[in-house]
Formats: C-alpha cells, sequence, structure tokens
C-alpha cells in the first residue's frame, strides 16, 4: 500500500505535473503579453511572472509559484527519481543545465538590482590643438553660464525610475547624513488597507506607514470632510488610476507616514505625495525630535556604486545620410580609491566591474526637445546581478546534455539501420 | 491529470489564504541603512505641509482649498536646498522689479503693461524680446513650455522632456532653457503677424512664489545670430534693490511670519542691490568684488555648525569639529550670542563666483524662530581693515 507522501512525491516528479506547469506557464505568457495593452512592462513583470497568484482578469496561478514548482518537479523527476544509466546521461546533463537555469533566475530575483546612471558631458570647447583637452585660450559654450569650463559630471549612484522607497534621515550636525530605508515592496502591499511600523534602536520614534497610494496627489478637505475630522493638516490623498506611458509607467505613489516618539510624546503624521505644483515632485518632510533633525522622503529607489565613474566625452555617429545610429560611446574614467582607469562604454561593450554591468542605454537631449545643445548627455544602465553568466552556462549545459542524448539516438539508429541492411543469411532451399 | 488536478487544488487554495493575509499592522526593524557623507537633498525646516504640496497655506484659504499656484507667504525653494527667495513683497508692486543690462545692438521698447522689460533688435522690427513674471507658479514649468511650444507649432513636452531640457542661471537659480523652431504664430497680447521660419528661445524660472519668463521670438536667423546676447541678458538680470539713498538705519522689508530688521550702515560702506532672498547687501565704498549681506532664514536654517562649515567649503576649508566651533569667537547681536568666523582661501559660490585669494567673514545668530547671518566676502585686498566695520554692522542689527 503506498502512503500519501509517496504518492505525493511520485506527483512531484510526475510527467504530468511537468506537463500541466508547461501549460500553465504558456498561459500566463500568453494573458501576460496581452495584457501589455493596459499595463506597462514593469507592473505585467509584478503583476503575472513576479507573483505568486494572480487573481484578475481571471484567477491563475502566478509565474513565480509554477517556476518553484517547476524547480521542485525537475529536481525530483528529472535528476533524483530518474533512470540513470547511458540512455539517461544526456537528458540528466539537460535536466541539470535547466535547474541551473531556474535557480539563476531565483538568484535574480532575489538579488538584481537595476537602475540608470545619467551623466552630462563636459561643455563643448573649440579644440584648436584636436587634442580632446580643453587649454587655455581655447573658446567654450558656458552651458551654465558659469563663467568656467565644466567638466563631465560623475556620479556613484543609479536610481531606478520603475521603484520607490521610504527614507528616514538623520541629519547629522557635522554635515552627514544616515538613511533608514524601506523599499516599495514593503509599503505597496498597504494598498488595500493596514499598516506597517518599522523601528530602529537608534531612532527616537517607530515609523508607521499606511494608505499607499499608486498614482496619488494632494486635495484639501471639503468642508464636511473637516468637520468629520478627515485629512491631514487640511489635506487628504486622492487616487488617481494608474496611468502608463510608453513602457514605464508615469504615477507618482503617495502614502501617510506616522512618527510614533518611543517617549509617548505626541504622534506626528504628514502625506507623502507629488506637489500639485507642475514643476515640484514629491518634497521630503522636516521633523525636528528635540535636537535631532530629521527628513522622511518617498523617492525614486536609489543605489550605491562601489566606484565613481566621470564621464569625459560622448560621442554620438550616424551612418551618412541617414539618421540611423552609427555608434553612441561614452568614454569614462572609473574612480576607485586612488585609482583613475580610463575606459570606453560602447553599445555592444559594457563596463563589467565587481558584478556592476553599465550599458550604454541612451544620450540627450534629443532633437526635438534642443535641436542645437551646447551640452549632450549620456544614460547607462546599470545592472547588478550575481547571476548574469548564469543563463548563458546553463543553456550550453543544456545544449551540452541534448547533444549527447541526440547524438547517442543517432547512433543507435544508424546502427538499426545498419542492421537492418544487412542481408540476412539465406536459408538452404529444401 | 486528474490526480494533478486534485493535488493542485489545496495548493491553490493555501495561495488564496496566503494572499488575503496581510491586514492589520506587522512590526519590521530596520535593515537597509546608508551613511552619507552628505544628505541626498535638504529642505527648509520650517516648511509647511501645504507648501510641500505646492498649495496656500490652508490656515489662509480656508478649508475649500484655492489656487494650487499660488503664493507661498513663508517662501522656500526646497530644491535649493536653502530657504531661497520668496517672503513675499520683495518684488513689490509699482516699480519694476529687475535691472538688466541691454545688449549691444538691442534697444528697450515699450511694452505692454504685463512685462517688465521690454526689447527688439535694432534694424529687426519682428523681434520681441520680453521679461515678465507672474505671482504663484504661473501653472508651472510644464504648462509654460508646452504652451510656448503651441505657439511654435511643436508637440507638447512630457515631464521627462522637460526634466531633459537645458538650464540656465536666471537670478542664480537654475531655469529651464528652451529654444524652438517653427512657425511663429503669435503669443498672447502679439501684434505682429506670423512669421513663418521662426525661432523662440525662452527661459522660465518656477519658484514657490514667482514665476520668471524671459522670451525672444523673430525670424529664425536673426535669433540665431543673437542667442549669445539673450543669454547675456538672461545673465544680467537682477532685483532691483529699492528705498534709493541709504539713511542711516533703514527698516527691512517685512518677511511673511519671521520679523523685520533695521541695522546701521558703517560710513565708509555704501548699500547696494541685492539679489533674490537676501534682506540687505552693503559693501565697502569702491570695493568692485566685496558685498557682505544679511539672509534670514526659518526655523534654525540648519543651525550654526552647518552655516559655518558650509562657508569653510566654500573656502576650501576642512570643516570644524563642535568643539572647535564652540571654540570661535563670540560677539553679542540680537540679545544673544552671534558665532563669529573668518576664513582665507579660493572661494567658490553656489552661483559659480570664484575669487581666488579671497577672505571670508560670517557670523551666525541663531534665535528661537529664525537664523540670520551675516557674510561678507570678496578679495583679500578689499576686506583688508573691515573686521571692525563688519562687527559693527553685525551688532547694529536689530529687530523692528
Amino acid at each position: 500500500m503506498r502512503t500519501f507522501w509517496q504518492k505525493f512525491i511520485d506527483f512531484l516528479g510526475s510527467f504530468e505535473l511537468a506537463f500541466a506547469l508547461l501549460v500553465l506557464l504558456g498561459l500566463v505568457t500568453f494573458v501576460g503579453t496581452m495584457d501589455q495593452q493596459n499595463l506597462s512592462l514593469y507592473d505585467v513583470q509584478k503583476k503575472y511572472f513576479e507573483s505568486w497568484i494572480v487573481t484578475s482578469p481571471v484567477p491563475m496561478f502566478g509565474g513565480r509559484l509554477l517556476l518553484s514548482v517547476f524547480f521542485v518537479n525537475m529536481i525530483v523527476g528529472g535528476i533524483v527519481r530518474i533512470r540513470k544509466g547511458k540512455s539517461t546521461l544526456g537528458i540528466l546533463i539537460s535536466h541539470v543545465g535547466i535547474v541551473a537555469l531556474l535557480f539563476g533566475s531565483f538568484i535574480e530575483d532575489q538579488f538584481k538590482t537595476e537602475g540608470q546612471l545619467t551623466l552630462w558631458a563636459p561643455e563643448r570647447f573649440s579644440d584648436i590643438n584636436g587634442n580632446g583637452v580643453f587649454d587655455p585660450g581655447e573658446r567654450f559654450l558656458d552651458s551654465n553660464n558659469n563663467g568656467r569650463f565644466d567638466d563631465g559630471e560623475s556620479g556613484a549612484q543609479y536610481r531606478d525610475p520603475d521603484t520607490w522607497e521610504v527614507a528616514v534621515t538623520e541629519l547629522m550636525p557635522t554635515g552627514a547624513a544616515r538613511e533608514y530605508v524601506v523599499p516599495q515592496e514593503h509599503f505597496e502591499k498597504l494598498e488595500d488597507g493596514g499598516s506597517t511600523r518599522y523601528q530602529h534602536g537608534q531612532l527616537p520614534f517607530d515609523v508607521v506607514l499606511s494608505g499607499y497610494a499608486r498614482n496619488a496627489r494632494p486635495r484639501p478637505v471639503t468642508a464636511g470632510e473637516a468637520r468629520d475630522g478627515i485629512g491631514l493638516g487640511g489635506f487628504v490623498l486622492a487616487s488617481r488610476p494608474a496611468v502608463r506611458a510608453g513602457e514605464r509607467a508615469r504615477n507618482w505613489p503617495g502614502l501617510v507616514v506616522t512618527l510614533q516618539p518611543k517617549d509617548g510624546s505626541r504622534a506626528q503624521a504628514t502625506l507623502l505625495c507629488k506637489s500639485a505644483s507642475e514643476s515640484q515632485g514629491i518634497i521630503p518632510w522636516p521633523v525636528r525630535m528635540g535636537e535631532r533633525r530629521f527628513q522622511v522622503d518617498l523617492r525614486n529607489r536609489v543605489w550605491d556604486l562601489p566606484f565613481r565613474v566621470r564621464l569625459n566625452r560622448f560621442v554620438h555617429e550616424k551612418h551618412p545620410g541617414i539618421q540611423m545610429a552609427k555608434e553612441y560611446s561614452s568614454y569614462v574614467t572609473k574612480f576607485q580609491g586612488t585609482r583613475a582607469t580610463d575606459l570606453h562604454i560602447t553599445m555592444n561593450e559594457p563596463l563589467r566591474h565587481e558584478g556592476y554591468t553599465l550599458y550604454q542605454s541612451g544620450w540627450g537631449p534629443p532633437p526635438e526637445i534642443d535641436p542645437n545643445p551646447s551640452r549632450l548627455y549620456s544614460t547607462f544602465s546599470v545592472v547588478a546581478n550575481p547571476s548574469d553568466q548564469v543563463p548563458l552556462w546553463s543553456c550550453l549545459v543544456i545544449a551540452l546534455g541534448l547533444l549527447i542524448h541526440f547524438m547517442r539516438k543517432l547512433v543507435l539508429h544508424l546502427k538499426a539501420e545498419s542492421r537492418r541492411r544487412t542481408p540476412k543469411p539465406q536459408g538452404e532451399m529444401a | 491529470m486528474r490526480r494533478a488536478t486534485l493535488l493542485l487544488a489545496p495548493l491553490l487554495a493555501a495561495c488564496a489564504l496566503l494572499a488575503a493575509c496581510g491586514q492589520g499592522e506587522e512590526t519590521h526593524e530596520f535593515s537597509d541603512i546608508r551613511d552619507r557623507t552628505k544628505p541626498r537633498s535638504t529642505v527648509p525646516p520650517n516648511i509647511t505641509a501645504a507648501q510641500r504640496y505646492g498649495y496656500r497655506d490652508p490656515r489662509a484659504m480656508g478649508p475649500h482649498g484655492g489656487d494650487p499656484h499660488g503664493g507661498n507667504p513663508h517662501g522656500g525653494d526646497p530644491h535649493a536646498g536653502m530657504a531661497g527667495m520668496g517672503h513675499g513683497g520683495t518684488m513689490g508692486a509699482g516699480a519694476k522689479p529687475f535691472t538688466w543690462k541691454t545688449p549691444e545692438g538691442w534697444e528697450e521698447v515699450k511694452g505692454s503693461s504685463s512685462r517688465d522689460g521690454s526689447w527688439r533688435v535694432k534694424g529687426e522690427p519682428q523681434t520681441d524680446i520680453s521679461l515678465s513674471k507672474l505671482r504663484g507658479t504661473g501653472g508651472g514649468t510644464l504648462l509654460n513650455v508646452n504652451r510656448w511650444r503651441k505657439q511654435m507649432g511643436a508637440a507638447d513636452l512630457d515631464q521627462a522632456a522637460l526634466d531633459a531640457l537645458p538650464k540656465l542661471k536666471v537670478l542664480d537659480r537654475d531655469a529651464v532653457y528652451v529654444n524652438i523652431p517653427g512657425r511663429y504664430g503669435g503669443g498672447m497680447g502679439s501684434k505682429g503677424a506670423s512669421i513663418e521660419d521662426a525661432r523662440m528661445l525662452g527661459v522660465v524660472l518656477t519658484l514657490p512664489t514667482a514665476a520668471i519668463f524671459v522670451k525672444f521670438t523673430g525670424p529664425s536667423k536673426v535669433v540665431e545670430a543673437n542667442q549669445a546676447k539673450f543669454e547675456q541678458l538672461v545673465a544680467s538680470i537682477e532685483m532691483a534693490a529699492h528705498g534709493g539713498a541709504a539713511p542711516p538705519a533703514q527698516p527691512a522689508p517685512k518677511r511673511g511670519g519671521l520679523p523685520s530688521f533695521t541695522w546701521t550702515i558703517p560710513e565708509s560702506w555704501e548699500q547696494r542691490k541685492g539679489r533674490m532672498g537676501r534682506v540687505v547687501t552693503v559693501a565697502p565704498k569702491g570695493a568692485k568684488e566685496t558685498d557682505c549681506y544679511l539672509y534670514l532664514l526659518g526655523g534654525d536654517g540648519g543651525g550654526i555648525d552647518l552655516n559655518i562649515n558650509r562657508w569653510r567649503g566654500q573656502m576650501g576649508q576642512k570643516p570644524l569639529t563642535p568643539e572647535e566651533i564652540a571654540g570661535l569667537e563670540r560677539v553679542d547681536a540680537l540679545g544673544t550670542k552671534a558665532v563669529l568666523m573668518k576664513a582665507g582661501g579660493a572661494y567658490g559660490g553656489q552661483s559659480g563666483e570664484n575669487i581666488q585669494g579671497a577672505t571670508l567673514y560670517g557670523a551666525v545668530i541663531l534665535k528661537d524662530s529664525y537664523l540670520l547671518t551675516v557674510k561678507m566676502r570678496g578679495p583679500a585686498s578689499e576686506l583688508e581693515g573691515e573686521w571692525d566695520n563688519f562687527v559693527a554692522f553685525l551688532r547694529s542689527v536689530k529687530e523692528k
């Protein structure tokens, strides 16, 4: 008599489950692709592929759940329980490759960070002697009118325009700052209600986040709301439908932040949201607690690079007579400690250093905005992905396994054919 | 397949239960803590919630709100990292609020009453250059840039495209600079006919209390040839110093919610034209590159240490420790002790000024509701022997 667990293990490693998972993966991919008509690429990824369950437009399993179960199915059925021998060697190797690929995607899902770093190039100058260096006597376009030649901008942080974070910054008397950061994945679930409390031994207050909205603006309370005591400081957060523009959503989130002092004194609360003024974004909230000064901000997610990059020159060349780009190139200097290294980043030659990859991804201002810019900027996509080489190696392993398997099949087939074509010895006539 | 379906059903139910969780309050420890040598941005400590939301103070407008782009009585451009301009009334009615230097080859012309300055290129009647300001934000930068683009028959920009536009300094602040080719259909109140091959140069500076516009339209070739002059004009715009000759003691303009001041100018000094945000600017007579000014910040204005070390940073000096600052000279001023500092070196100011061999005298007065700074900087040769005058000027400042 087989126990429940034996049956369960059989099921986990079964062909039927693998088949069902592949069908469901196909389904979620199809629906997710179709939903890109309504959602941004980022939102589709979050909703269909980085989720456990999808509730609308039809309830279905999310990509994260399906791939997790598929990972287990592959290990149980494709590696542990598979019949091992010469005939299954290639298949076994391919399964190892698939498991490695799935594990790599898990690592990427958990640890990958991605964002943008935009740097302005130096001001343009008349390079009389063609040495690429601004020399005394050469003329330059003083784009910011400050009377001096400005070198290219340098930066050591990259910003993800798609995700947000709440940062509680303590402004130290020395001018330094310490940031206590809550990432978006912690507070975005508050869209449906509830609150989350954050604590730290060195903070004189607890931080409570609530009332998150993906796209919101402040509005003054109505007379009725004021009578009913609704609103914070005379304002409420008015939700707007989430919008999409191109592949990236252009939403301004908002939430309620409450600081609850540990000494039991009165809590302070505010809305963090975009200013109603077109030209302003989300303006941080300054708070004083005794002698200590803080700022609470809702901002795009920011990561630090372990090195600094300065843009020395940006090259933008077109093919003769047409608008097609021939080359986008950035000549940069990487500073780390006391070392400075000159490097060249172009479309298919990213800068790879210490697990970070900087790809040439954009430039500007575009001609339709400024036909004769006095200064150009270059935008790099920055990716930190500890498993960025895993897909390559996994695919090589899978290819090797399939090659072994099909070569063996071919050899067996050829042998069988050879045997079939070899004339059988004729029996003697009776 | 039936077996698979049966076993997947409880998994789905478990997921649904998990998804339903999440209501109520969870508690977490902060795990992502980052130390920085300086904050990524700072806002004035006295900024109100209404100002952060882009509204007037609700106490002034009542529960129904009002003009979302209204003025900002307490001032403060949060993105400038300091209290900045504002303090309504600086740009008073009546006298023109700006001064400028008309570029060679241009002439001033009489413009409409809504303009603060109006010019054209000599011999080019189709050109039109204007300077104007609006109270409030004038609808915001994006709206105005797109209004101009419409006048040129160009498509609207979105916020990201606006952010990518180049900047030009106006009154020491970064203003959006547009350069739009197209067919000019005429702006508000335009009397001229449309121009086919036209170009528009424009600068928009949006502040919490005001929006400032400088615009140049005309035939494309003429505008291109005069682009550098347009940028010269923009760079030369300054706030006008009203009040004429300085009497021995003068009241400062009233700043919303903050005190006004009087002061006595030393005999060998004179009052100069100020810049946006300053209470008053004075300087030794004959000193060309030196000025001394009072600057008022609400709240603690960043505190004494931050201001002292900010000035030291402008002089290329290392910051002082709190103990070293505690040891700085102090004098009586405004009923408290003003902290004094001197520094020498190469001065690099926020607006790009650069003075080699400079001297900086500074004083910080921290009161309960505001912080007043007195700063004097210029070439060491011009400041020689002026320390006593600086201290006398500082001590003469009184609340009105």
